[in-house]
């Protein structure tokens, strides 16, 4: 499991890459954390090259969704596969994410 | 056709135990999408044995066996010999409220639940047996 990121205009985008499992999911709470504080609280994560999220995953975005909300910022994920679109439906979290389609769609709600 | 698994109970033999039923998992012809929420279901219930069972300074064993049936479909068993723990017991968290008023955790078990088509637990000879059991359409 790794996470990459890139700077667009005022948006950061973090794509997660592999599995966040209860063992990896500390590791990219890390990176994301370090992300969030160097950046301007906007953040775009792309799920593309994500095949596997539990419930460990879960709790990390949950926390940063949260920490962005507090500090006016702003949270848009994208292209989640089908079985990851699942597990965040059956958690409620469709209705309080920001989920797009695709990235360039989600880069529009951010104002890019 | 049936697999067992038994190794201690950390999150460093996490991937083993769900790269050893999905493969047992594949090699019975289960689909890509109920694998992974097979796999994912295995996952909270693994995660709850590793973080709650045994006491920290004391290394314990958890035992994984999967069973394939024609009618009742995939049965995987997580056996432990830890603290009593009915995982079963917490009620399911609140998917309808709002960010704000979401807690963070709570989901682990909650999503084992709807994941796989039946999930039960009993205590007997000092062991906690979760039993979930995942029927495949095409049977």
């Amino acid at each position: 499991m790794h996470v990459e990121h890139e700077i667009r205009e005022d948006i950061d985008i973090v794509f997660l890459i592999g599995r966040i499992d209860a063992q990896s999911a500390p590791g990219v709470n890390q990176e994301i954390a370090t992300v969030l504080e160097n950046g301007r609280g906007k953040m775009l994560i792309d799920f593309k090259a994500l095949e596997y999220i539990s419930s460990a995953g879960l709790r990390v975005l949950i926390t940063f969704a949260k920490k962005l909300k507090a500090a006016q910022g702003s949270l848009v994920l994208c292209n989640l596969n089908p079985k990851i679109y699942e597990v965040f439906d059956v958690s409620g979290f469709t209705a309080i994410f920001d989920i797009r389609t695709t990235q360039e769609e989600a880069l529009k709600t951010l104002g890019a | 056709m049936n697999k067992t698994l038994t190794l201690s109970a950390t999150l460093e033999n996490l991937e083993a135990f769900l790269d050893a039923v999905r493969g047992f998992a594949a090699d019975c012809g289960m689909d890509d999408k109920l694998l992974h929420q097979v796999e994912l279901s295995l996952e909270e219930v693994l995660v709850n044995v590793i973080s709650y069972a045994y006491p920290k300074e004391e290394q314990g064993d958890v035992e994984v066996r999967c069973a394939w049936d024609i009618q009742k479909g995939l049965t995987v068993v997580v056996v432990d010999s830890g603290a009593a723990f009915d995982p079963l017991a917490k009620p399911d968290p609140d998917t309808s409220l709002s960010l704000d008023e979401r807690g963070i955790g709570g989901l682990g078990i909650f999503l084992t639940k709807k994941m796989m088509d039946k999930v039960t637990y009993e205590r007997c000879h000092g062991k906690n047996i979760f039993t979930m059991t995942k029927l495949c359409p095409e049977n």
